[in-house]
C-alpha cells in the first residue's frame, strides 16, 4: 500500500459514511438507534485499522461490524417475526421513530420486514452482494442466506402488493 | 404516499431499481460524521497514549533484564501472546453461552437425557451479546472476498475482550447447570444443545436433536409421511404454526428436527429439504 494510499479511520469515514448510515438505518428502529451504531462502527475501526490492508478490506469489516453490533442490540428479536414487527410500531409511536419521506414505498415496505430480513434485502439489493457473500458476512451457511433471502423477497413484494 | 407502480408487473428487478433510488437519497448527516470524527480522533489519542504508556513500562521492565527490548504497542503484543489462549477461551465462552441458552430452545420438545433442564433467557442472552461483542471487534481477517484471502478467526482485542468475558460467563453456566440439573447425560447433551443454539445465534433457524425414544409430543400432533430423498419423515405443523419433523432409522435412533419458521415463511418442501440436509450433516458429523 503507498503512502497516499495510507488507510485511516478519517477516511474510512469520508469514503463509507453513507454505506454504513443506510445500512445501520435499514438495521435500527429509530434514526437515534442508528447514530449511535455508525459511531459505533467507526470508533471499533480505530483498534482495527492496522490489520486491514485494503479499502475492501475495509469495507467488508465495516459491512460486518455493522451488522454484528447492529444484532447485539436487538438480541431475541433477531431471529423473532411477529414480535419484532409489533416492537416497532410501539417504539416508533412513543420516540416518534423514523418517519420515511412518502416517496420511499420500497424503503416503507423493507422497513416493516424482520431485521434478519431487512438486512437480506438491503444486502441484496442495494449492496448488490451475492448470497455467497452474504452468508460470508453473516456468518450463515449459503443454503440458509438463499433460503431467507427467497423469503424475504416474497414477503417485500406482497408488502408493497398490499399497500398498493 | 407515493404508489408504487402496480400497473407494471412487481418484478425483483424492478423493485431492486425502487429500492436503490431510494436509498441512494440518504445520506450520513453531517453533523453527525463530524461527531463520529471526533469520537474517532478521541479514540486514537487513547490508543496512542495507551501505547506510549506501555513503552514506558516496557522499557522500564526491560532495564531490569538483560538484552530484552520488548517494545510492541499493546494491540501487537497481545495478538503476538494470546492467540492460542484467547481461542481456547473464546470456545470455553461459546459452549458455556450454550450450555445456558440451549435450555430456553429445548422447551418445546424433550431432548435425549436432558429433559429437565432450565435456563434463564436473560442470563443467556446478555452472554450471547458480551460474545458478540466481541466477536464484533475482532473475525477480521475472515472476511477479504477482494483480495480471496482467508484467515483464522481469533485474533486482537476482540480476543482479548472475550478473555475478559470468560469468568463470568463461565461462572454463570455453572450456578444454572447446578440448581438445575435433571441428570442429563451433560457431555452428549451438552454438545447437541451448543450446536443448535450456536447455529441460532448466529442466525440459522433450524435445530436438530438426537433421542433414544420417541418424543413425548409424537402423539400430541397429526402428523403426515413424506419421503425426501429416500428418507421418510413424520412432519406437522405446531400449534405456534411452526414447522416439526422427525425420522427413524434402522437402529431405532431418532431425530427431532424442528424450527421457528412458520408455515406462512417456509413451505413443507423447503423445510423438508432442509430438515435432510441437516441429517445428512449429522450423519458426516458421527
Amino acid at each position: 500500500m503507498s503512502k497516499e494510499e495510507q488507510i485511516t479511520a478519517e477516511k474510512a469515514i469520508d469514503r463509507y459514511a453513507d454505506m454504513v448510515y443506510r445500512l445501520a438505518l435499514s438495521q435500527m428502529k429509530n434514526t437515534n438507534d442508528a447514530d449511535d451504531l455508525f459511531q459505533e462502527v467507526f470508533v471499533r475501526l480505530v483498534s482495527h485499522i492496522q490489520d486491514l490492508e485494503s479499502w475492501e478490506h475495509v469495507k467488508a469489516w465495516l459491512i460486518r461490524v455493522t451488522i454484528n453490533c447492529a444484532k447485539k442490540h436487538y438480541g431475541l428479536y433477531w431471529n423473532k417475526n411477529v414480535d419484532f414487527i409489533e416492537e416497532l410500531e410501539r417504539v416508533a409511536d412513543q420516540s416518534g421513530g423514523y418517519e420515511l419521506p412518502e416517496e420511499h414505498p420500497v424503503r416503507a415496505a423493507v422497513q416493516k420486514l424482520p431485521p434478519k430480513y431487512r438486512l437480506m434485502i438491503h444486502l441484496y439489493y442495494f449492496e448488490e452482494r451475492t448470497a455467497a457473500e452474504i452468508a460470508q458476512l453473516t456468518d450463515q451457511k449459503e443454503s440458509t442466506v438463499k433460503s431467507q433471502l427467497h423469503r424475504a423477497r416474497e414477503m417485500l413484494k406482497g408488502l408493497i402488493k398490499e399497500q398498493y | 404516499m407515493e404508489k408504487y407502480n402496480t400497473d407494471r408487473p412487481i418484478t425483483d428487478q424492478s423493485v431492486k431499481e425502487k429500492y436503490q433510488k431510494e436509498i441512494g437519497q440518504v445520506h450520513a448527516p453531517a453533523d453527525l460524521i463530524r461527531r463520529t470524527k471526533e469520537a474517532v480522533q478521541a479514540e486514537e489519542q487513547r490508543v496512542l497514549s495507551e501505547g506510549a504508556m506501555h513503552k514506558t513500562a516496557a522499557q522500564a521492565a526491560a532495564n531490569k533484564t538483560a538484552g530484552e527490548t520488548a517494545k510492541e504497542p499493546r494491540g501487537r503484543k497481545y495478538r503476538q501472546a494470546l492467540p492460542l489462549t484467547a481461542a481456547a477461551a473464546l470456545c470455553i465462552a461459546l459452549l458455556s453461552i450454550s450450555v445456558i441458552g440451549i435450555g430456553g430452545r429445548t422447551d418445546k420438545s424433550a431432548s435425549g437425557g436432558s429433559a429437565n433442564m432450565t435456563v434463564n433467557k436473560d442470563i443467556a442472552m446478555d452472554m450471547a451479546a458480551g460474545a458478540s461483542e466481541a466477536e464484533a471487534g475482532a473475525d477480521v481477517g475472515t472476511v477479504d472476498m477482494a483480495a480471496g484471502q482467508t484467515q483464522e478467526a481469533e485474533i486482537d482485542a476482540g480476543a482479548a475482550d472475550a478473555v475478559g468475558a470468560l469468568p463470568e460467563s463461565a461462572s454463570a453456566a455453572k450456578e444454572s447447570l447446578e440448581v438445575t440439573n435433571g441428570g442429563m447425560a451433560a457431555e452428549d447433551a451438552m454438545a447437541d444443545m451448543a450446536e443448535s443454539y450456536i447455529d441460532s445465534a448466529y442466525g440459522d433457524c433450524f435445530k436438530i436433536e438426537t433421542m433414544d425414544d420417541m418424543p413425548s409430543f409424537a402423539g400430541e400432533s397429526e402428523w403426515e409421511s413424506v419421503t425426501v430423498h429416500g428418507v421418510g419423515f413424520q412432519v406437522t405443523c405446531r400449534e405456534d404454526g411452526a414447522w416439526c419433523a422427525y425420522t427413524t432409522e434402522s437402529s431405532g435412533k431418532i431425530y427431532v428436527i424442528s424450527t421457528d419458521l412458520t408455515k406462512e415463511e417456509l413451505s413443507r418442501e423447503d423445510f423438508l429439504e432442509k430438515a435432510y440436509e441437516l441429517l445428512t450433516d449429522k450423519h458426516e458429523d458421527q
